[in-house]
């Protein structure tokens, strides 16, 4: 069990975790979009349609799960970025013109979100990890 | 141009800029961390020459200890060898003297009866005379 789960850790790494929990985050969040309607009776403009947004979200989740275990992870934190910082700024647009006085939070904590994956994006994986996963990669097993 | 399209389009560039920006991050991160790993494997390499360099090292010096150990032995056999080589030619040495005199007392001992010979000679030619 514990052989599996340092497996699991080695095949993963850091910036996985990271991924797995965005993709997580954001399929379920996309999730919320499709399947409940809007909460607010007054009628916001998403800039596109809110099942779309819900599609994106799911889509970006999904990338992110799919890309956790890959060795090339680049394309999967460049869309986590597109989407969130889009979220931001939709949300920041929102507050600005459409009187949500609210909306400013999600706003900061969306953009926040999208800085902070710019950050871990920047961070290397460690060695240890990198070799280790070569070397499950090279063995071929799980 | 209608507001929200114009929002629509800065939401969209700003997006594709903060996503290229992750993306060339990550590329770079990934390169760093190849890089890394290279430095940490080429680490290992020498590693495993350098406890190969000190095992060979090690067997070296136990072929050396036992080298040494030959030659102490050779060398003992040798001197054993010396001792019985000097006895035997002073035994031979004993030998040569013991027969050179044996020789010089038979050549006496021949003398002696040659000159025996020559005086019982002498008598009978005295008597026949």
């Amino acid at each position: 069990m514990r052989t599996h789960a340092k497996r699991f850790w080695y095949r993963i790494g850091r910036r996985g975790c990271v991924l797995l929990f965005l993709g997580l985050l954001d399929a379920l969040f996309g999730y919320s979009f499709l399947v409940s309607p809007m909460l607010s009776s007054i009628k916001i403009d998403y800039l596109l349609p809110y099942v779309v947004w819900g599609w994106i979200w799911v889509i970006a989740g999904v990338a992110c799960l799919a890309f956790c275990p890959a060795r090339v992870d680049r394309v999967a934190f460049a869309l986590e970025a597109a989407v969130m910082s889009a979220w931001g700024l939709v949300s920041g647009y929102i507050w600005a013109t459409q009187h949500a006085p609210r909306l400013w939070v999600s706003a900061v904590i969306w953009l926040a979100f999208a800085g902070l994956i710019l950050i871990i994006s920047s961070w290397p994986e460690s060695p240890e990890i990198h070799v280790m996963r070569e070397v499950l990669y090279r063995k071929g097993g799980s | 141009m209608d507001p929200a399209t114009l929002a629509t389009l800065i939401v969209g560039a700003l997006a594709t800029l903060i996503s290229i920006f992750a993306y060339m991050s990550s590329s770079r991160a990934t390169k760093v961390q190849a890089d890394t790993a290279a430095r940490a494997v080429d680490a290992g390499a020498y590693e495993r020459a350098r406890t190969i360099y000190e095992s060979s090292l090690k067997a070296l010096e136990i072929q050396v200890a036992r080298l040494q150990e030959q030659s102490e032995r050779m060398r003992k056999q040798l001197d054993t060898a010396e001792g019985t080589i000097s006895e035997l030619r002073s035994q031979l040495t004993q030998m040569q003297q013991s027969r050179e005199q044996e020789i010089r007392d038979l050549r006496a001992q021949v003398s002696q009866r040659d000159s025996t010979i020559a005086e019982l000679k002498e008598k009978l030619e005295r008597k026949a005379a």
